[in-house]
């Protein structure tokens, strides 16, 4: 089995501070102070905290259960559930991946909030969350690239623990790479370390495409991104 | 009295939290919760009134505009902090008896979860409505949760969850829980949640704010 792997610099990452203030909240550029201050001093010394990597491997004929809502491949059976074996069910191939904003920021965070400052604490963790989502474009961005080689196209990711794929599948997902690729392990629980890590399937494919938005296809009345999409808040 | 009672309350909904801190800008130069809560204390005000008149008036104003959607995580967290520099002088009436909590919450992220945002600031706000708050923190396994309780009889337990793939743990939880414990009293929180998931998995509360949890605790 190939694996490709790389480390990334954070220059590489879109990270925009208006991003981090409307994760905590606030429209771009309106939060309050003291956050503008803390966030750019955060941002200055992002550098210090984190190793942003990511790798992936790539696995033929993945097969696609739709009255299962299973989805087969490399000698595994997921459970993708309605939505994501959906969504994939078209794929030749699936790219399996897993990045990291790396473990410096994860304990930047623990120590800020264990030294009594919560606010600074929240805030890097706000940065990790956004770190480890960057590192996922990128390296989404590379995998569709690869495909795009063999005119091929690529389709969103999708995540165990999102979208009815339960987290346990975790462990089914890191038997196809070496131990601690990329610096991540996982808990019994089938929780990332370092926290601030994406792992999931992208499909690759003549026949998948992205979708900008995939809220409509779903009908899970529980899901976290359906209530904040119909949540707009107001701040004052 | 009263009106220094109302200056910490303020202090703690502002998120000001001593004389130094240049923040809200408006209360620049002025003292904070910190200063105030000493004052209070050596002017003879009790230490139970600093913390029902003050404290818990304050961070009650914050969880109000919290759940309104006029205040946001941030914000939340100042005010915590505000409280926490005045409730440093309320530790040794805590310690020697003169103030008594109100009781003993447990509380953490079920099993498979890692989210903790929302679970701090219910730990947050709980602590500053007068409780004793014991945090087990996240990936909390049942078997953790059952320990807990019996290392604290009559406590109340607090479960948050923020993924829809956890929310079968918490159910797994509540029920292992509700058949070695009857009676514990299980609250849950967490943005996926639901007045009807409460109900179908028998927990005895569902609040869909930290604030919501300071109330039914004082319902109780």
């Amino acid at each position: 089995m190939e694996f490709f792997q790389t480390p990334f610099k954070l220059s590489e990452l879109t990270i925009e501070k208006g991003d981090i203030e409307l994760l905590m909240g606030y429209s771009p550029g309106e939060s309050p102070e003291p956050f503008p201050e803390i966030i750019d001093e955060v941002y200055r010394q992002l550098l210090d905290h984190c190793s942003p990597e990511g790798g992936y491997t790539i696995l033929d004929n993945p097969k696609f259960s739709l009255d299962e809502n299973l989805t087969r491949v490399g000698g595994h059976v997921f459970k993708t559930d309605k939505i994501v074996t959906r969504m994939l069910r078209k794929s030749e191939r699936l790219a399996i991946f897993v990045c990291t904003a790396g473990e410096g920021i994860g304990i930047w965070a623990k120590d800020a909030n264990a030294s009594g400052d919560p606010v600074r604490g929240f805030i890097i963790d706000t940065f990790g969350s956004q770190i480890a989502e960057a590192t996922a474009n990128k390296l989404h961005k590379i995998i569709g690239e690869e495909a795009g080689k063999t005119q091929k196209t690529i389709s969103n990711r999708y995540s165990p623990g999102y979208c009815g794929w339960p987290v346990k599948n975790q462990q089914e997902l890191f038997s196809f790479f070496p131990e601690k690729f990329c610096g991540i392990s996982l808990s019994p629980s089938s929780l990332m370390y370092p926290i601030k890590s994406v792992s999931g399937f992208i499909g690759i494919g003549q026949e998948v495409g992205y979708q900008a938005y995939t809220c409509d296809s779903c009908n899970d009345k529980h899901c976290i991104f359906r209530r904040l999409r119909k949540k707009k808040p107001e701040p004052v | 009295m009263s009106a220094l009672l109302e200056q910490i309350a303020h202090c703690v909904e502002f998120g000001k939290i001593n004389q130094q801190s240049p923040y809200p800008p408006d209360m620049k130069g002025q003292p904070g919760a910190d200063e105030l809560a000493k004052e209070a204390l050596e002017a003879g005000i009790r230490p139970e009134e600093v913390l029902s008149g003050g404290l818990v008036v304050g961070m009650q104003k914050v969880g109000v505009k919290f759940r309104e959607n006029k205040v946001f995580v941030p914000q939340v967290l100042m005010s915590a902090k505000s409280m926490a520099a005045a409730m440093a002088h309320l530790k040794p009436f805590f310690a020697s008896g003169a103030i008594q909590r109100k009781g003993t919450v447990i509380i953490g992220t079920v099993a498979g979860d890692l989210h903790d945002i929302g679970k701090n600031l219910v730990s947050m706000m709980i602590e500053g409505g007068g409780w004793e708050v014991v945090d087990l923190g996240v990936d909390v396994s049942t078997e953790k949760f059952i320990e807990s309780i019996e290392q604290y009889p009559g406590c109340i337990l607090g479960l948050s969850a923020l993924l829809t793939t956890t929310m079968v743990n918490m159910e797994e939880t509540v029920r292992e829980i509700k058949a070695k414990h009857p009676d514990t009293r299980v609250m849950i929180g967490g943005a996926p949640l639901t007045e009807d998931f409460k109900n179908s998995i028998g927990a005895d509360y569902y609040s869909p704010d930290p604030q919501g949890a300071v109330e039914y605790l004082e319902a109780v």
